[in-house]
């Protein structure tokens, strides 16, 4: 069974133009319709962990609200646990849970619990439920250092993982995470992701979320979904797009002295360059670094060798500028 | 029904462990909207004193007719005021797609987020000079009339409500409504604090039809001062409940339209 099914989906919206002078702009606006969402498809699978890539405005937060129901769709068909979202929005909203990174959902001058109160009366957590949730994500999450202190002293960390245990109470099945690592520092980012991976491997929690940050979709997620101008550009396990861009590993290596000429079978290129340093750059997936390595120390006398693979960010660089 | 008012009682009282914090501000605020009001009716009482009357209503008559405004204004606005009519910052804030990733409605959730506590000011004062002006004028109220009182005070509320959620739901369309609702809600209303048969007939039909801001006070306020003159004066009184209803549904169904253009689905 499918917990998410999109097909043929697409999101226009009215926007004013704004060109001319601003008394044009003020009085004689003119609309055009923009495509946020262009015919997209795909499916998610209960457990997953997916996560949606793509430049500002490529239509990732517009198609993460249709899914929560908060935006109706133009056209094309959407549903999520077999019902139509913004036809059931109640009840979708019951089994979904949402952190939108940018903003809380905390009251700001109060401790963290007594948001939670106000959550457990508005979705109707049962008292065990409740207690048991608190708990078990109180632990993941780390929040009882800070359970009572107001909202305003916490670190942006703190705040993060309080919001995250918020959206988790009522025990959504599926969590739509919207930038959840924006401003964090690199440590806490890293608990953050350790933390979504904690819920989804314990609770079974389907898991979306959209992120700048390539490292996010490298530690947590196990399929990208790339959106650009409105469509997707590409679906497929995390892996796969890393093993396709293996292309981009380089060796290089620091030789006693410069050989005239360095064949090596199967590279892409070799850059012998002045100062004794030769780069070769290779496909992994076609040829290992150590048959390389061991092909050309058999041959020549070495100083220093360095491999470097591919890192997301530069494959995703890759990716938006091609 | 119970579980509305349970869950608005835990959320009043969270909002006010979170005032708490910053209880020098809480009690300068409600000081402020007291000291405020308590002014404009010095000021009606200094007017009348030198006037005598104003068409013919004395300081009580003008007391509960402008009690009445305030008290249903001040109601409405500790309920909705802050958010409803506000909408446009919520909606610009992101706060309304939070709302509509609840379980519950948007605009019971907005009544729930933030209880209007300042217009306690309000509702003090108004209280203090419209009893005075009551036992002062009337004496005791005959069950009759303290039932129409009572229905005239919950179609005020349906009213100014109605209003707040009219002006907050045109932010859906333009953003900001904030300059709309200064001159067609407050600019307009103000003037039903004096008496309407003072104003040119042109006046009077648009404060009761264009804008129903007289169905607040005016006419009940005849009907409670025994000063109704024709029977239609008479029935427009007797009315003042069913136009807060009808006025309440209209800015419901235009909510919930803007609503749906919110979401898309109007398009």
């Amino acid at each position: 069974m499918n917990i998410i099914e999109i097909e043929k989906l697409s999101r226009n919206f009215k926007v004013a133009k704004r060109d001319g002078n601003f008394l044009r702009y003020m009085f004689r606006r003119k609309h055009t319709t923009v495509e946020a969402v262009k015919d997209i498809s795909f499916t998610i699978q209960p457990g997953e962990l997916v996560g949606f890539i793509g430049p500002n405005g490529a239509g990732k937060s517009t198609t993460i609200k249709m899914m929560a129901g908060i935006l109706v769709p133009s056209s094309g068909n959407i549903r999520v646990l077999e019902k139509v979202p913004y036809q059931n929005r109640k009840s979708n909203a019951a089994n979904i849970g949402v952190l939108f990174g940018q903003r809380s959902q905390l009251w700001w001058d109060l401790p963290v619990s007594d948001t939670f109160k106000l959550l457990k009366k508005i979705y109707k957590i049962p008292d065990n439920i409740y207690k048991e949730n608190t708990n078990t994500y109180g632990d993941i999450l780390g929040i009882g250092d800070f359970v009572d202190q107001p909202v305003r002293q916490l670190s942006l960390g703190q705040r993060m993982r309080a919001d995250l245990c918020a959206s988790l109470l009522h025990n959504p099945k599926i969590l739509f995470l919207d930038e959840p690592t924006i401003g964090l520092d690199v440590v806490v980012k890293k608990q953050i992701r350790e933390m979504i991976r904690g819920i989804n491997a314990q609770k079974g929690v389907t898991v979306i979320l959209t992120t700048h940050d390539m490292k996010d979709i490298d530690e947590i997620c196990q399929r990208i979904i790339m959106i650009d101008k409105g469509q997707i550009i590409i679906d497929k396990p995390t892996g796969d797009v890393k093993n396709r861009f293996k292309g981009n590993s380089t060796i290089t290596m620091v030789f006693d002295k410069i050989p005239d000429e360095l064949n090596v079978p199967q590279a892409e290129s070799v850059e012998l360059k002045d100062d004794g340093k030769a780069v070769i750059s290779f496909n992994s997936a076609i040829i290992s670094s150590a048959v390389i390595i061991s092909d050309i120390i058999s041959k020549h006398k070495i100083v220093d060798i360095t491999i470097k693979e591919p890192e997301i960010d530069d494959i995703i660089r890759n990716l938006y500028n091609q | 029904m119970r579980e509305f008012f349970s869950t608005y009682w835990l959320y009043i009282k969270t909002f006010f462990k979170s005032r708490a914090e910053y209880r020098v501000g809480f009690f300068l605020g409600l000081f402020s909207n007291f000291y405020g009001y308590f002014i404009t009716y010095a000021t009606f009482w200094v007017l009348v004193s030198s006037l005598g009357h104003i068409g013919g209503w004395d300081f009580s008559d003008l007391s509960i007719l402008y009690g009445l405004s305030l008290l249903t204004y001040a109601i409405s606005g500790t309920l909705i005021w802050y958010t409803v009519y506000h909408l446009g910052g919520i909606i610009t804030g992101g706060g309304l797609d939070m709302y509509l990733t609840r379980p519950l409605g948007v605009l019971r959730q907005m009544i729930f987020q933030r209880f209007g506590d300042t217009f306690i000011g309000q509702i003090i004062v108004t209280i203090i000079f419209l009893s005075m002006a009551i036992i002062n004028k009337i004496g005791t109220l005959t069950p009759a009339l303290f039932a129409y009182f009572l229905l005239c005070i919950i179609g005020g509320v349906l009213i100014q409500a109605g209003a707040m959620i009219l002006i907050g739901s045109i932010s859906f369309w333009t953003k900001r409504s904030a300059e709309i609702g200064e001159l067609f809600y407050y600019e307009i209303r103000d003037l039903t604090q004096y008496p309407l048969s003072i104003f040119p007939r042109w006046i009077q039909l648009v404060l009761t039809y264009v804008f129903p801001w007289a169905f607040i006070n005016y006419y009940p306020a005849l009907i409670i001062l025994n000063k109704t003159q024709t029977v239609y004066d008479f029935i427009l009184g007797l009315l003042s409940p069913v136009i807060g209803i009808l006025f309440l549904s209209v800015s419901l169904f235009v909510f919930n339209r803007g609503l749906r253009k919110y979401s898309g689905a109007g398009n």
